[in-house]
């Protein structure tokens, strides 16, 4: 009973320490490129980093406000070399897909309707790295209240 | 150190907490704050008093937007306005009846000028209204309610609109 307490225990923390090689990954490496000095961003709990393999896909389910501004930052390690696919999907359409421009890390937007939404981030398919082998993406998500436009 | 500064330090201490719970993370209040104020230059007319009816607001690109005053007979004004350089130039200043809806002046047709100065006879509500030149996706989505996400547009900036007057000084002898 105790060797398969302990197995078990190995096991967990083996899958914990693989897992915390990404821990933090948005936090020091994810960038915003621009910076509006009218809206004061917080970073959102939603934000996320995590390991994935060539070809794989992730899927972040994430509620938008109406009246919130997001920051969205996207970023990846050298194996991936920044091209990753970023889409936001909700029930019936693709809102934004990334590839459509360049492979564009960085989104900020205005939200006018309170909707679920997916954030899909796929890593690209790469045939000269062992199918093993993982990178480490992030994803930094920031919001604010909508500043008032106008008088 | 005598007991006096000791117990001012102490009472700074204890009231340090209370300055950082009245911190506030509440960021919907308008932007540009004072900025007509601090930003626009005022008459070179030492009798000219700025008014409360001044305001500021944040802007974007393709963007308009009018506030209500109050100008009373007897009473000269100047309505001038200042901007952020990131809103360009060529900047609409119009002022507008309240009632008729009529255009009283347009600086479109005085080379884009910033101040405008009138005389009062009849006490009448009119608008203020900016227009800013171009265009960007928040100002193009005003009137479209079926959009879930707009792109923003850093290109943001204040203008202010800074409202002064004075009684108009009697004319002859």
């Amino acid at each position: 009973m105790l060797r398969v307490g302990l197995s078990v225990l190995c096991i967990v923390a083996a899958l914990s320490l693989s897992a915390q090689n990404c821990f933090d990954f948005h936090r020091t490496n994810c960038c915003p490129l621009q910076n509006n000095p009218y809206v004061h961003y917080a970073v959102s709990n939603k934000s996320t980093s995590f390991a994935l393999k060539p070809g794989d896909s992730r899927c972040i389910l994430f509620e938008v406000f109406s009246g919130k501004d997001y920051r969205m930052t996207l970023c990846s390690d050298s194996l991936y070399s920044g091209i990753v696919s970023f889409q936001i999907r909700d029930d019936n359409s693709v809102l934004y897909d990334n590839s459509d421009e360049d492979f564009n890390t960085f989104l900020e937007f205005s939200c006018r309707k309170t909707t679920h939404v997916e954030l899909i981030i796929s890593a690209p398919n790469r045939s000269d790295v062992a199918s093993e082998t993982k990178g480490c993406i992030g994803l930094l998500i920031e919001e604010a209240i909508t500043p008032v436009l106008g008088f | 150190m005598n007991i006096k500064t000791l117990k001012l330090s102490l009472a700074l201490l204890l009231m340090l907490p209370m300055f950082g719970f009245g911190q506030t993370n509440d960021y919907s209040m308008r932007k540009c704050f004072g900025y007509q104020r601090d930003s626009c230059s005022r008459s070179d007319n030492v009798y000219y008093k700025m008014t409360d009816e001044s305001r500021s607001a944040l802007f974007v690109k393709g963007q308009s937007s009018r506030v209500r005053i109050s100008i009373y007979n007897g009473r000269d004004y100047r309505v001038s306005f200042c901007h952020d350089r990131v809103l360009g130039e060529g900047i609409i200043m119009r002022i507008i009846d309240a009632e008729t809806e009529n255009t009283l002046y347009d600086n479109s047709e005085d080379n884009f000028a910033t101040e405008f100065e009138f005389t009062v006879t009849q006490t009448r509500d009119v608008f203020v209204e900016i227009e800013i030149p171009g265009s960007s996706a928040l100002a193009d989505a005003e009137n479209n309610s079926d959009l879930i996400f707009v792109r923003k547009d850093t290109d943001m900036g204040c203008v202010g609109i800074l409202v002064e007057h004075m009684i108009t000084p009697p004319k002859g002898f």
